[in-house]
């Protein structure tokens, strides 16, 4: 008889373990489908796989989108230990990179320095407060945060598109985007021969400020207990719609501040195509990394080598889809091992017949 | 001697990290009435539940009539003669009483005749005695019509053996009384009845035989007459039971520590449910407050503690008047032990020392500027957890692993340690077992001779008749009068519970 037990603790070993035994295995019926489409299986992964991990140039890149898929993951998890669901990362991320686009435009002439803390502040004020409206109708009428955080996606969604069409857009060409930011806009390369910005110093004091705000401040604590029992911590005096509130903002500030990042530092105009689906991933990636802020920034590197890979292959000649049903299977087993994590499964032998032995 | 009418062998059952059920045996003779007797956590209830088919054994034999039988569902329960009223009802609140009895009950066919229906259940309810309205909704019922429902939702199903889970639980003395007549009744109509419980002045009064279970063993079964219950209780706990001592008070002088005044609120579906409550505590008093559960004694803590908005009225604490959230009645001096230890009581899944600090992390010296002073925080947490007792694998481990008695000594350890003036406790023993209990009776007596007031809301007759120095009786959300306890009797306190004022001219009449 098979029993399903549910472990009391996971131990790190077993989380590693199940992990490699889950990518291995993505990767096996990968190369299937690779063979079927007459590829060399083996050959495609240890080319995606040297450019993406061992090259200087694959792993530069990697570091650079450590940047905005921490930050949105991050985003997830503060409103995720507040018990809440924030959905809206992705819309969230694009407010931020508007809010900053509509003052690298209006203010070109500015000095850098105060540019640039205008468009960061721009940036995480108007996500802040659009992921602040989405939780409203939760705390007063009860409706689900998850609703109103993707509904509110498609509304910002559809702003980008007015800004990079219409109200913006750049007249000297034809493409969807905004003119060029002015140099002062633009946030400096830190390390020469890459993309990498100044945005990777801004991002990590953000991850280090995150964790002391959890794990060690008073308001982190209170913000945990409503989290974890909301009943519970207004027994003990604290209030929970304020943190309702206050985790909502901040989830929404670190997603703008993720979009200012990627239009200031490397992108230097506003595009629907800025993001290669960060808020989604986002949430993937708190998620694996189990809502633990040291772990968020290992797990963002990886998932950036899994997107950086298929950006890789395009540029070897594979069609798109191949690239996001590999990208898919890899999500899809580690998700799907995640429950071996959690539970145990063992075989039991039917004692009836030890007993009627015992008997006869 | 009569027949085996049920027979269980070698039972055992297991879940993740305890043994429920160790190799348990039980006979219950046909037409008896059989106590099963035991602490919480003793392995009643699971046994039970697997003679019902809601779980399945790990090994062993169920024996009806002699005959090996395989329970896999309450239905093949029932269709073995066997049916239970559990102690948390299964009705369906917003149908009525006839439609609750024929519910999940195929042998109805497609259509129901209502006609024949109603005549079948008047029919048991004239020949048992069990008073019920047929077209009456489940909602609107009393504990004790609700359990008379249960009941003759069983004998409807023909059941042979009636399994009652706590029955008496819910009940006010005179409907427990009267559930007893309906069982002899039973009994002498053939039906066999097994009694769950762990009072022992009502097995002595409706047993034929008693079985103790003690940590999942079966520990005796013996005939009532053979025994006494200082002899169960022995059997029961596994030594003698401690007596709690309380000095008798004089507290007329003592200034009023809690006042209330024309108190009003309303309950989450907007009905009333604090109607013009008029109370004063006494520094170092216990009050008692008995009830049916339900007639607003939740929402009475709810309010002392500003968990729920008042609609009209004052509470004074200390002769000052307190309005707000919580946090402004924990300033004053108010503590709470809430009914529900794991969903209010406590974050589950923060650590022990997360837990019992979170009454003192906001203040120094735990709290330094913005951040908790984790070895401070440490320190103070461990010593809390020592002075109270509380046994844990680790101070790092998750609440919700503890068991119900430490979990209690955790909630204790946070709220009395910050020296209240007034603690409210609510349901403070519910679900213990009987050294839990005698531990935290311990504490409030002890709190008590510091002068604390308490006001102790719980269904446990014994408890209130011990610990309080006087009573009161909620019912519908209004409040009797306090008294002192000594000039309560148990009758008056059963008439009040049930919304009837006792007078002396109705006595005869009610009796």
């Amino acid at each position: 008889m098979l029993k399903i037990e549910r472990r009391r603790t996971t131990q790190l070993s077993t989380a590693i373990i199940v992990a490699v035994i889950s990518i291995a295995l993505s990767l096996i019926i990968a190369a299937v489908v690779l063979k079927l489409m007459d590829y060399e299986p083996l050959k495609v992964f240890s080319i995606t796989f040297q450019k993406t991990y061992f090259r200087k140039a694959g792993i530069l890149e990697n570091i650079l989108m450590i940047i905005p898929l921490s930050l949105c993951a991050l985003s997830v998890v503060i409103a995720a230990k507040a018990g809440l669901w924030n959905i809206g990362v992705e819309g969230q991320f694009f407010a931020g990179a508007i809010a900053a686009t509509g003052i690298a435009l209006a203010f070109p002439n500015l000095p850098s320095p105060l540019l640039i803390t205008l468009m960061f502040i721009a940036g995480a004020a108007a996500a802040g407060i659009i992921c602040l409206i989405s939780v409203l109708p939760k705390v007063y009428l009860g409706i689900s945060e998850i609703l109103t955080t993707i509904l509110m996606n498609s509304i910002i969604l559809y702003f980008v598109r007015f800004f990079v069409y219409s109200a913006w857009k750049d007249p000297k060409t034809v493409a969807a985007q905004t003119p060029e930011f002015s140099a002062a806009a633009k946030l400096p390369i830190l390390i020469e021969g890459s993309r990498i910005h100044y945005g990777i110093l801004i991002a990590f004091i953000i991850v280090v400020a995150s964790q002391y705000f959890l794990k060690k401040s008073v308001y982190g604590f209170e913000l945990r207990a409503v989290g974890e029992n909301q009943k519970g911590a207004a027994y003990a005096g604290i209030n929970a719609k304020k943190y309702f509130f206050l985790s909502m903002f901040i989830s929404g500030c670190l997603a703008g501040v993720a979009g200012m990042l990627e239009v200031s530092g490397i992108v230097h105009r506003l595009q629907p195509t800025i993001s290669a689906d960060y808020g989604f991933s986002a949430f993937v990636i708190a998620w694996i990394a189990r809502l633990d802020v040291l772990a968020i920034i290992i797990i963002s590197y990886m998932f950036a080598g899994l997107i950086v890979a298929g950006f890789k292959m395009q540029m070897m000649g594979f069609p798109g889809a191949v690239i996001f049903m590999i990208k898919g299977l890899i999500l899809l087993f580690i998700l799907g091992g995640e429950i071996l994590t959690y539970f145990k499964f063992t075989w039991v032998k039917k004692d009836k017949k030890v007993l009627s032995k015992k008997e006869n | 001697m009569a027949e085996n009418y049920l027979e269980l062998k070698n039972i055992r059952k297991t879940f993740p990290g305890i043994i429920a059920n160790d190799n348990v045996s039980l006979s219950v003779q046909e037409g008896e009435i059989h106590a099963l007797l035991g602490e919480n956590g003793a392995g009643k209830s699971t046994l039970m539940n697997i003679l019902i088919g809601l779980y399945f054994p790990d090994s062993g034999q169920v024996l009806i009539k002699g005959k090996e039988v395989k329970i896999k569902s309450p239905k093949d329960a029932i269709f073995n003669g066997i049916g239970m009223v559990h102690q948390h009802f299964k009705l369906v609140d917003s149908l009525s009483v006839a439609e609750n009895i024929i519910i999940g009950w195929q042998e109805q066919g497609l259509f129901i005749k209502e006609k024949e229906l109603l005549k079948k259940i008047k029919d048991i309810s004239i020949t048992y005695d069990l008073e019920i309205n047929p077209e009456a909704i489940v909602r609107d019922l009393s504990p004790g019509e609700k359990q008379r429902v249960e009941i003759v939702k069983m004998l409807y199903r023909n059941v042979e053996m009636l399994i009652l889970d706590e029955p008496t639980s819910v009940l006010t003395p005179q409907e427990s009384r009267k559930l007893f007549v309906n069982l002899r009744d039973m009994k002498a109509r053939g039906k066999t009845v097994i009694f769950i419980s762990h009072k022992l002045n009502e097995i002595m009064e409706i047993a034929d035989r008693v079985t103790i279970l003690r940590r999942g063993k079966n520990i005796k079964t013996m005939n009532k007459s053979g025994t006494e219950p200082k002899e169960l209780a022995r059997l029961m706990i596994g030594r003698d039971m401690q007596e709690i001592e309380k000095k008798a008070n004089n507290l007329e002088t003592n200034p009023d520590i809690l006042n209330l005044k024309g108190l009003s609120a309303i309950n989450d579906e907007g009905r009333l449910c604090l109607d013009k409550i008029d109370l004063c505590i006494k520094k170092g008093e216990i009050v008692g407050v008995a009830g049916v559960s339900g007639n607003g004694q939740t929402e009475l803590a709810e309010a002392l503690t500003g968990l729920r908005q008042t609609s009209a009225g004052t509470i004074e604490v200390d002769g000052k008047a307190v309005k707000g959230s919580p946090k402004d009645f924990i300033k004053r001096g108010v503590s709470h032990i809430p009914e529900d230890r794991i969903g209010t009581g406590c974050i589950p899944a923060f650590t022990c020392i997360e837990n019992v600090i979170m009454k003192k992390y906001d203040s120094a010296p735990i709290r330094k500027g913005f951040s908790i002073d984790k070895k401070t925080a440490h320190q103070i947490g461990m010593e809390m957890l020592s002075t109270y007792d509380v046994r844990m694998p680790s101070e790092s481990t998750p609440v919700k692993l503890l068991s119900g008695g430490n979990m209690q000594k955790l909630i204790l350890a946070r709220e009395l340690s910050c020296n209240p003036k007034l603690i409210i406790a609510m349901h403070p023993t519910y679900g213990l077992d009987v050294s839990a209990v005698e531990m935290v009776h311990k504490y409030l007596i002890k709190e008590q001779e510091k002068g604390t007031a308490i006001l102790l809301i719980s269904e446990d007759l014994d408890e209130l008749l011990t610990l309080s120095d006087s009573l009161t009786v909620m019912f519908k959300g209004k409040m009797t009068e306090k008294r002192d306890i000594h000039k309560w009797t148990i009758d008056e306190i059963g008439y009040e519970m049930m919304g009837l004022n006792y007078k002396e001219e109705e006595k005869e009449a009610l009796c």
